[in-house]
Formats: C-alpha cells, structure tokens, sequence
C-alpha cells in the first residue's frame, strides 16, 4: 500500500509540474529512459545513440551553460560536456486468472531505475544506469554502463556493458515500449547485456546500419547459468565469448515517400557462443508467472541465435514483427549407446514469432515515439494509442528424433512445449513523461501439464502499468 | 476403416505409452524367469554414474537407458536405494519407468528394483525366501537372478525384484486402485496402539498411492486397525479384527516366514519390520506384503514360533484357535514343499531349486568384483544354504508338532 502511495504522489507530482515543464520543450534531444522518442538502434539506450548519431546543434553555449531543464534536469558546458539526468519508474496493478495463488490483484513495482547520459565532445557519448528490474530488491544491478566513441557516423566503438545487439524488441528502452511485457520471443531467446565492445554505424542516409560486437558471455537473459561441478581431474566448464551481428536496412529512404511513412526498416542479427555444461538452455517464461519449459535438460557447446526483423511507423499507426530462432548444442550430454559413451544429444530448439501493431487514436505520429499534442492538464487529456499483438514461442529438440518425448535431463527428445498468446492493450499518454499502459494478455500452452496450472486451458493476465520517466 | 494414418497413429500411441525398441512379445514373467541370468544393461552418462557412486546417500535420480533381452528402453530414472545395503561400490538401485513420461511402463511395469546383495553372500535367500511365498500362494514381488551392465563395463551380481506398486497390487489382488503404504522401521515396535493422533502411523507408513489424500482418509483406518487389535475383547477378536486385517492372509504370512527362518519380517528380531501394508477400499481389511527378505533362511533351527509373545497381534492371534490351526497348517505346508521330490528321490524342491540357483549363478558371482565377499564366502553361504534346504522341512514339521499337537483346538 505504501508503495502505491508513493507511486501515486509521483504522478501527481508529475503532473503538475508538467506545464511549467513544458514551456521549457523545445527542439532538444529526446533521448531518456522513459521517453517516447526511443527506437531501438543498437545499443542499451538507442535514443541516445539516435539522438547522437543525428548530431543535433549544441546548445547555445552562453544560453544554457550550468544546470538545465531540457526535459529532463541535465549540465552543459558549450558542445563539449552534456550530462542528463535519467530516470524511469514503473508498477504494475496486475490480476491473474486463474488465480493460483489467491492474492486477487496486486501491486509491484517492475521499474525503478536512475542514470546519467551524455557527451563529452562530439565524439564521445557515455551513459550509466543502475536500478532494478523485478519487485525483488536484490535484482538491483548496474545496467548499462559503456562509452561510445563515434569519429564518424558510419565507424562507431562502443565499449563496456550494455545489450548485445540483436532482436528488435529487446533493443527498444522499456518507457518505449508499445506493450507492458515484451514478447514471448523476445524475452526468451534474445542475449541481453553483457561486457564487451562494438563496431557500428551507419551509411548511406541512414539506409543501413550495422552492429558487430563480441562480448565476454551470452548476456543476461536468462541469468544465472549454472556449470557442473567439475569431477576431480576434470576442468571446469566455464561459458565462452559471444559473437554479435546485425544489419539492417531502410529500403524506402531510397523512394521519394514522405519521410513519417519512409522508415521501414528490415534486417537480421545472429550469435553465436558457447555455453558451459549444465542445465543451461534457454527456458520458456509465461506471461502469467512460471516457466512452461524448464531448465531441466543438459546442454554443452554452442548456442546459436538467429533473427528476423521488421518495422514500420506509418503516421500514427506502426507495426513490427520478430522471428527468432535459437539453437543449445548438448555435446556429450547423452547417457551413451553400444556405439559412444556420453553421446551428443540433438539441440535444444527455441522458436518463435510476434506480429505487432499500434495504432494513435488521437492522430499523434508514431515515429520517434509518441509525444502528445495536448497534454492533460494542458488542455487536453493526452494521446490514447490502442495495441495488440499475437505471438507464438514453442521449445523442442531440433530436427527429427526418433525417441518418444521425455523430460529425462538427458532425453535426445525433449518434452516440447509452447506458448502462443495475444495482447489487447490501450496506451495513454498522458504528457511527455507519464504513460499508462492497460494490456489484456491470453496464453494458451500447448502441454498445459508443464506450465504452471496444468489445470487451465487458457492463463489470463490483466495488467495496468503507471509509468514515469525522464 | 484401417488407413495408413489410423496405423501410424497406433503406433506412436504405442511408443509414447512403452518406450522400447527391439525384439516385442516379452512380458514380465520373462524378466522374472529365474530360469537363466538375466543380462540388464544399463546406459548410464559417465557423470552421473561417477555422482550416483559418490553421493549414495542422496538418492538423486539420474536418467539412463536400460536394455533387456534385446529391448531398450529410453529415459528411465535410476537411483540408489537401501538402508543397511546403501553403498557407492556396488549400488542397489530403483528404476523407474514412468518419471521423466508420465503413465510409461515397461513390461506393464513402472519401476523395478536392482539388489545388490550387499548382505547375503550367498546371493539367494531373497530369492528363495520370496519364491517359497509365491509357491504357498501369497502375495510376493517376483525376482530373478540379474548381470548387470553399466556402459557395457559388468557391474556385478544382482538381483531384479519386483516393485510393489500398482503393476503389483493388480497381479496380486486383481485390482490397484486402493491405499498402499510402505513400512519405515523407525524404532522396534510391535503393534503397540499409540493413541488417537494419526501422526505416529503417517510416520510409520508411507503412502505409495494416493499419496495426495488427507491424513484422515489415509490414517484414520490405520489407527481404528491398530486400536482394534489391542483393544477388542478377547472373544470378540476376530470378528472386530476382520474388518481391519485380513487376518487369515496374515497367519499364513507369518508362518510362511517363519517356515523360511525369516528374522527380519513381520515377527522380526528388530519388531515390526519389510512390509508393505495395503486395503483395496476405505472400509476393506488390511493386508501384508512381504518385502527383503535379505537375511532369511539362515540358521537352520530358527524357532518357528519366535516374537510371537512380543508382538500383540500375532500374540491375541494365536489365542484364537482356527487362527492357530491357520498358523500351523501353514507351517507344515511350508515344510511339505521344501521336501517335496515330486516323484523323484531326495533331495526336496528346495535343496533342488537352491542347487540349480547356486550353479545358475555361480559364474555371475565370481566375476563380480563388486560383491563385498569372497568367492570362498560365497561358497561357504551356498554350502550353509543347502544345509538350510535339507534340513529345515523336517525342523518345521517336528516343532509344529511339539508346540501345536494336531488339531489345536
């Protein structure tokens, strides 16, 4: 209860600062952890490298030196320093059907989140966040924490801790997100952060772009993997370097269409590392709370990633779709035949899709994000978006054994299971900095035996989010 | 109409439901044919092997393939298993057909037993003790003479039980569907009533089937069994027991351990002891299932009437001439088929049987490397086993006699 209080003496503050706030908006970056102008690029924060990567003008030097309001509070020193003030703050009221464990609605806190970002010359872009993800306080942990040197647009080195490079989804910052969760997919297979460093950029008008990295593992998504103890005179096995690419391209910005309706943007990334023996495979996560493929199976030797992508902002409505396919090699994880002993097992497969779609009842353009044209309190009410989404993510053994499915550990078959569900949403914009999200999410488990209400055919999950962010 | 669909759907129902491959038409009775040694490889990930070996006391389960006879069956579930016969040399393992896939048997079997015969040197006494019961007609596993394989390496002599669960209440009681408990010695105990709280009992017997019920409807019969027996007046006994025990099937069971020197049964020297208790129904009446008889058929002049004082129900049931008489004609049933030459000479079925069973599986014994005996052990067991045999009918009908003078009543 404390914490809905708090939440709410934020809105509220938030909202009345709003007007005086927003005699301050102006052409400025729109960069920020919870802003709407984000779209993912190919870093942690996309909106800065957006932002970055468009050079804007700086500020007038004798205007705006010392402390700021630049939408958010920030210091600038001429074109030589920026640093920004950035903060998100998220809780969910969510209710469950059915309701296993018999708490009826409840509240938790998903976001709470404090960084810092900017530049230093107009070659170096830096940012630093730390906060927490779940309501479970200990997940707190530095996020993304990296500096990108950026001698030209098309050669850019980011270094330090942020996302590797690949899925549309898991790139965009979560105050830009059209949903409250991710996708199924997206969740599931995508790396995540992880230390490393990057070349990327992009040429041709911002018709292409790419992103190549290597990082010291497979990111933190899903976390704590878990070696075997090694056996006495046996080396321990320990998790390899990941490799990262993606690519992708604006084939429009070639045509003469206008440019709110020119940013299709198309491309494809791939990894490639080496996960240590353990029950290390990717698992499947509901929506609702629980797995519905567990880590329960052993996996060694290389995990492979591979993604389609497309987006669309097209006026004030958008659409995008992922298909993800992972791959966790099991070397040696089988219980052995006449012919081998501890005989490699076929992959653990992870695959799966999302088709998308947003649409800005209220006319505000979607692209860079939406940015209401009257905000409560300012005359208006805000912007109201309606969403929805169907995705599909199912696990099982790759290619075609011949062995009935078991959730044996070392089973060549895998017990599969998959998920497939659909979200209805509603988004309110309610100023530049306050964004309510309502989403009605449906799953429906392929083996309802193995998820976490093997009675249930369907698992709903009702879920309004109060957001601010700057 | 019978497509192509209809039978490829068949069968993958019929290999999702038993997961074999290899030769078909085997049953149980063939694992259980004590006729030949029967060769059971296991398929076990060497580090799993290596941690089942070094950790035997956490009973963790670990996946493998075992093939029998030709067929193999994928993703059973193996752990070990045992009180005094736990070990990380040779270990006595569970095999479980049904928990990595729901519902699979093997042979119409959900899980079997792999004995190690840590305690019997001579590699027998369970297999005799438990043959003899099968033999007089009670409810016993059956078991066979095992080499077992572990990656193709042999991993010694061992014994394939039967597991008492549903495969086995349907055999032996012709339905499954009732409350079985296994017994957990936790201290000597013999029939004591230990009051109206149900908790003693569920720490005493295990549920092995509907395992999710209440306390009450698992333990409420058995305090109201145990209450009866030390409470009901003596001329009422059997009628007020009956509803509880069947308690002709308990005469029998205890004189057909008695018959076979059984120390550490029902009567055992350590109290209550090796069984499984189950009744078909909320109101049916108990009944006993003999389990481990590792010790059994030792000491040749074993009394036949040992803990009968000390047990209470066994002591009010022999207060009860038919039940008396039950007891004592099952004694020299007993000792009838240990001597019985079927028309040969001498010597009788049991020094028969125990004679092919030594030689059957002799060379199975000696290349174990495993057993925690000599081969000069081994020998002198098997001599003390045949001496058992011979001797042991004549013992039984001659204490019979003396102690019981025919009719008893």
């Amino acid at each position: 209860m404390r914490a809905l209080s708090a939440i709410t003496g934020v809105f509220l503050a938030a909202l009345a600062g709003a007007p005086q706030a927003a005699a301050q908006q102006g052409a400025s970056p729109t960069s920020g952890l919870g802003d709407a102008g984000s779209r993912p690029v190919f870093t942690a924060r996309a909106p800065l490298l957006l932002t970055a990567a468009a050079v804007p003008p700086a500020p007038p030097a004798a205007a705006n030196d010392g402390l700021v309001w630049d939408n958010r509070p920030g210091i600038r020193y001429g074109d030589w320093f920026q640093l920004d003030l950035r903060a998100l703050l998220e809780g969910n009221v969510t209710s469950l059907d059915p309701d296993l464990n018999g708490e009826g609605t409840v509240f938790e806190w998903s976001r709470r989140r404090i960084g810092v970002q900017g530049r230093v010359t107009k070659y170096v872009e830096y940012e630093v966040d730390y906060g927490f993800d779940d309501a479970d306080e200990e997940s707190a942990e530095w996020r993304d924490v990296f500096v990108n040197v950026r001698p030209a647009a098309f050669a850019q080195v980011q270094g330090g801790k942020f996302k590797i490079p690949f899925g549309y989804e898991r790139l965009t910052g979560p105050g830009t997100l059209d949903f409250v969760y991710r996708s199924r997919v997206s969740d599931a297979l995508t790396p995540g952060r992880s230390i490393g460093v990057m070349a990327h950029g992009r040429a041709f008008n911002r018709v292409f772009r790419y992103a190549i990295g290597t990082f010291q593992d497979d990111g933190d998504q899903p976390p704590d993997l878990e070696p075997v103890e090694p056996l006495p005179d046996e080396e321990p096995s320990q998790e390899g370097r990941t490799w990262a690419l993606r690519a992708t391209v604006a084939p429009l910005r070639l045509s003469s269409l206008p440019g709110k309706y020119n940013n299709l943007e198309i491309g494809g990334a791939y990894t490639r590392g080496t996960i240590p023996e353990g029950r290390n495979h990717l698992q499947g996560d509901t929506v609702f709370g629980g797995d519905f493929f567990d880590r329960q199976y052993y996996t060694k030797g290389q995990r492979a990633r591979f993604g389609l992508e497309a987006s669309w902002a097209i006026g004030p409505a958008s659409v995008a779709a992922e298909y993800i396919v992972s791959r966790d090699a099991r070397e040696g994880q089988g219980v052995g035949n006449e012919g081998q002993l501890d005989n490699d097992l076929p992959e653990i497969e992870g695959r799966g899709w999302y088709v998308a779609g947003t649409w800005v009842v209220t006319g505000e353009n979607r692209e860079g994000g939406v940015n209401p044209k009257r905000p409560l309190l300012q005359g208006g009410f805000g912007a109201i978006e309606v969403t929805g989404r169907y995705e599909r993510l199912r696990f099982a053994s790759a290619g075609s054994p011949t062995e009935p499915p078991s959730r044996s550990p070392r089973a060549a078959t895998v017990a599969p299971n998959g998920d497939r569900a659909w979200t209805l949403g509603v988004n309110w914009y309610v100023n530049r900095w306050v964004k309510i999200r309502f989403n009605l999410i449906n799953e429906t488990l392929d083996d309802p035996e193995l998820g976490p209400a093997p009675d249930a055919s369907s698992l709903r999950t009702i879920v309004t989010q109060f957001g601010i962010g700057f | 109409m019978v497509t192509p669909r209809v039978i490829a759907g068949t069968m993958l129902l019929a290999a999702l439901c038993m997961d074999v491959r290899g030769a078909v038409a085997q049953t149980a009775d063939d694992l259980f044919n004590d006729q030949v040694v029967q060769r059971i490889d296991l398929w076990v990930h060497t580090r799993d092997w290596y941690l089942l070996r070094a950790l035997p006391d956490a009973s963790a389960y670990y996946p493998a393939n075992l093939k029998w006879n030709g067929v193999t069956v994928t993703n059973v579930a193996i752990r070990t298993k045992g009180t005094a016969s736990r070990s990380g040399v040779k270990p006595a393992m569970r095999v479980d057909f049904d928990r990595y896939a729901t519902g699979r048997t093997f042979l119409g079997l959900k899980a079997l037993s792999l004995n190690n015969l840590w305690q019997d040197a001579s590699g027998l006494r369970e297999l005799l003790a438990m043959k003899v019961y099968r033999t007089l007609g009670l409810p016993a596993p059956r078991l066979a003479p095992a080499a077992l394989y572990i990656n193709n390496q042999y991993a010694g002599y061992y014994l394939v039980v039967e597991e008492i669960d549903e495969p086995f209440l349907a055999r032996a009681f012709g339905e499954s569907s009732g409350y079985l408990f296994e017994y957990k010695w936790l201290t000597y105990y013999y029939f004591e009533y230990l009051g109206t709280d149900l908790a003693p009992y569920a720490a005493m017997y295990e549920p092995r089937t509907r395992e999710t019920e209440s306390e009450g409807s698992l333990y409420l019969p058995v305090e109201a069994m145990v209450r009866t027996v030390n409470e009901a007046p003596d001329e009422d006994f059997p009628a007020a027991v009956s509803p509880y025990i069947d308690l002709e099937a308990f005469m029998r069971l205890t004189a057909a351990q008695a018959a076979v020197a059984e120390p550490d049964g029902l009567l055992g020297s350590w109290g209550l002891n090796n069984h499984y208790l189950y009744r078909s129904g909320q109101r049916a009446p108990h009944q006993f299932v003999p389990w481990d008889a590792s010790i059994a058929l030792n000491a040749a002049d074993y009394p036949v009437h040992a803990w009968h004082n000390e047990n209470v129900l066994m002591r009010r049931a022999m207060a009860v001439s038919s039940l008396k008489q039950r007891y004592r004609d099952t004694l020299v049933e007993a000792a009838d088929l240990f001597d019985r030459t079927d028309g040969e000479a001498a010597p009788g079925w049991l020094e028969r049987e125990a004679s092919r069973l030594l030689e059957l599986i002799r060379p199975a014994v000696y290349a174990d490397s495993l057993k925690p005996f000599t081969n000069d052990e081994f020998d002198a067991a098997a001599a003390g086993i045949l001496n058992f045999a011979r001797v042991r009918g004549g013992f039984v009908r001659q204490e019979a006699a003396r102690l019981w003078p025919s009719p008893v009543y």
